[in-house]
């Protein structure tokens, strides 16, 4: 039997719990939960606590600390949550088809740690900014959009729950992604520096969390949730989009490593 | 032979202590089986159970020595057996292995073995038959101890 309190605190919004009650964003924060300062924030409160790779003893004190401040009289324990997170599924890494996307977001984070010196020539009015400005333009589009993040919206998101609130704040986080990369397009375009700058500078901060936020939270709760079946499906189906893909991860490779060259000089 | 040999996969050990009871074991202990035969030698990679499906290799002790074996591994796979250390002809076993990923197109492949070095052997062949093999799927590893309990469970590809 369902306690309603209960389950009314576990589907409010972790924002508005955290407005209400600051100090257990100050407690999600001690145990790695940053909550408090996620821009998304649409979370509720069971997602948080089922997404969050804690250990059951984390994930009782916090439990019991929100029952305590928000349904005092009711507690609110684990074993109301969906785990699926077996013993010995924890601290296994990354599932094979997983580790393909983490692998892609290494080569990703590779560019953004240029970013800063592509902004300052841009800002330079440096002429070599514009043209690797238009070169990133086209790894950001045909690598880490089209290729990447549609691997995951269409492929491994579908698998797994779609109720969860985590998957919509992933598709709207892309989507502030593409937002930003169309303000840099428009710049290029109008060979307007400033904005370019500031566009790729916002598309830097946003995207390095956004990686964070996938390699060691999200993709974690994803793994969990795949039985062995799922894995192998997925696994086959990201190989058929790099096979459909042709050489792309090697000519971005390749792209990425004369990019780095060419920053440095 | 291998009394003498001192490797661990053959020296003596007395088990855990196990409660004595008459009582009968309680649970869901129904054969997960699904296929016959079993031994990899005589396993078709052409069989209607091998084609598209997730593929457990275990070492012959495996099933003896894990408790919940069928319910917790077997269910919902197909299944091939052998000994890395005894059996012969093993150079087949990775064009049996390499016929399974490339012809019947397995999902994926559990490679289950104990937790003695010469089990080993086992991951060794599999891990050949993938590398050798024009097609790649997600490969677990799963090592059982001598107490029968799960030492590792984890993708290692």
């Amino acid at each position: 039997m369902k306690d309603a309190v209960v389950e009314s605190v576990l589907e409010r919004g972790i924002k508005d719990v955290i407005r209400e009650h600051p100090d257990l964003g100050e407690l999600l924060a001690t145990h790695d939960v940053g909550c408090a300062g996620c821009e998304m924030g649409s979370c509720r409160v069971r997602d948080v606590m089922v997404v969050h790779p804690l250990a059951d003893g984390e994930r009782t004190v916090i439990l019991g600390r929100i029952g305590a401040e928000l349904c005092p009289g009711h507690a609110i324990t684990a074993d109301m949550l969906p785990l699926r997170n077996s013993p010995a599924a924890v601290g296994r890494p990354y599932s094979p088809p997983v580790a393909m996307l983490v692998d892609e977001h290494r080569l990703i984070k590779r560019v953004l740690r240029l970013l800063p010196t592509l902004r300052r020539r841009l800002l330079q009015n440096d002429w070599r900014g514009w043209g690797h400005a238009g070169e990133l333009l086209v790894f950001v589009r045909s690598f880490s959009d089209a290729h990447h993040h549609m691997k995951e919206e269409d492929v491994l998101f579908s698998y797994v729950d779609s109720r969860a609130d985590v998957v919509q704040v992933m598709k709207d986080e892309h989507e502030i992604g593409r937002r930003y990369i169309r303000r840099f397009a428009e710049a290029i375009e109008k060979r307007d520096s400033f904005s370019a700058a500031e566009a790729i500078e916002s598309y830097r901060v946003w995207l390095t969390a956004h990686i964070k936020k996938e390699d060691d939270i999200v993709f974690p709760w994803i793994d969990r949730q795949l039985t062995d079946r799922r894995v192998g499906m997925i696994f086959a189906t990201f190989r058929d989009v790099n096979d459909r893909s042709g050489d792309l991860d090697v000519r971005m490779s390749m792209w990425v490593e004369a990019f780095e060259r060419d920053m440095r000089g | 032979m291998h009394e003498t040999c001192g490797c661990q996969g053959a020296s003596m050990q007395e088990g855990r202590q196990v409660p004595q009871t008459d009582a009968p074991m309680k649970g869901d202990t129904s054969s997960q089986l699904r296929q016959w035969p079993l031994q990899l030698h005589l396993v078709g990679p052409q069989a209607p159970y091998f084609q598209g499906a997730d593929l457990l290799l275990a070492a012959d002790c495996v099933a003896y020595a894990l408790g919940n074996f069928h319910a917790a591994y077997l269910q919902g796979r197909s299944l091939a057996i052998a000994c890395p250390k005894l059996d012969e002809e093993q150079d087949s076993y990775v064009q049996k292995l390499k016929a399974l990923l490339e012809e019947a197109k397995i999902n994926t492949l559990t490679v289950m073995i104990m937790e003695v070095p010469c089990c080993t052997g086992l991951l060794n062949l599999a891990r050949r038959a993938m590398e050798e093999s024009s097609r790649k799927v997600p490969m677990k590893l799963v090592i059982v101890g001598r107490d029968g309990g799960v030492r590792q469970d984890a993708w290692v590809n």
